[in-house]
């Protein structure tokens, strides 16, 4: 007796399901991504540290180094007098070396636009200082 | 004559191409992330326009507005420099990412951008943001 064989059917790999899955992906990325656009500023450089020490005697600065201090509520402070942006562009213009001094209580958006400004005056070298623990 | 009329069956869709195009959208969603750990509390970056560009790598110390800190998305305490050494040695980069909401007070940054700068992990930046949120 010969048995028959069921002739064998080639299947065909459906696409359907990779689509869907590929669909699915696309639409997890696209929602659950959050674009923001981000940038740096650089505080201690490897092995060229920015944040170092200063020796600040009673606020006068030698060389034409200008000392800024930023207050607690952000305000900038050079030679006691509070600057005004205005103020702070001309006062940054020409000078060769500024050391930002922020207080404890001084919020780091105040110190990001102090930098902003002393990289639109062109200043060659900021550096930001702390007072020591102590002091 | 007889002329037999053209076969009327609609064309069969060129499924291939729209497949082609789902894998394009998808690898370019892939390729323009970066999945960076969110830090588990709110942070706002500064806004600075005289910012760099960033480049990919290294270690993320989240600062909260209150100073509590997280070393690429984990909060940790006093331990922190312990937990940026560990993850930095993994790291090749050499860089520290300081990623500080924007009202952080200074007397919790300075403490953090020295203690990186003694320990020379490489360079230490700011995180800041181009525009507002």
């Amino acid at each position: 007796m010969r048995l028959a064989r069921p002739a064998t059917v080639r299947r065909r790999v459906t696409l359907v399901p990779l689509i869907d899955v590929l669909f699915i992906l696309l639409v997890y990325f696209m929602v659950t991504s959050v674009y923001r656009d981000l940038d740096m500023i650089p505080v201690v450089r490897g092995g060229d540290p920015m944040a170092g020490a200063a020796q600040v005697d009673g606020g006068a600065v030698a060389g034409g180094t200008l000392l800024l201090r930023i207050g607690a509520g952000g305000e900038v402070v050079l030679r006691g007098q509070a600057l005004t942006p205005a103020g702070l562009t001309a006062a940054l213009s020409g000078a060769p070396r500024v050391l930002i001094l922020p207080t404890g209580a001084a919020p780091l958006w105040a110190l990001t636009q102090v930098m902003d400004a002393v990289a639109a005056a062109g200043v060659g070298d900021a550096r930001l200082v702390r007072l020591e623990d102590g002091a | 004559m007889r002329l037999r009329r053209a076969d009327h069956r609609p064309p069969a869709e060129p499924i291939i191409a729209l497949v082609d195009v789902v894998f394009f959208l998808l690898v370019f969603f892939l390729l323009v992330a970066r999945f960076d750990a969110s830090a588990p509390f709110e942070v706002v970056p500064p806004i600075a326009v005289s910012g760099q560009d960033m480049p990919g790598g290294g270690v993320t110390l989240s600062v909260a507005r209150d100073g509590a800190l997280a070393v690429n998305g984990d909060a940790v305490g006093d331990d922190w420099l312990a937990q940026i050494e560990a993850a930095a040695a993994r790291d090749a980069a050499r860089l520290i990412r300081i990623n500080a909401h924007r009202d952080v007070a200074m007397r919790h940054l300075m403490p953090l951008v020295s203690a990186l700068e003694a320990a020379a992990l490489g360079e230490v930046v700011i995180v800041v943001t181009p525009s507002g949120p």
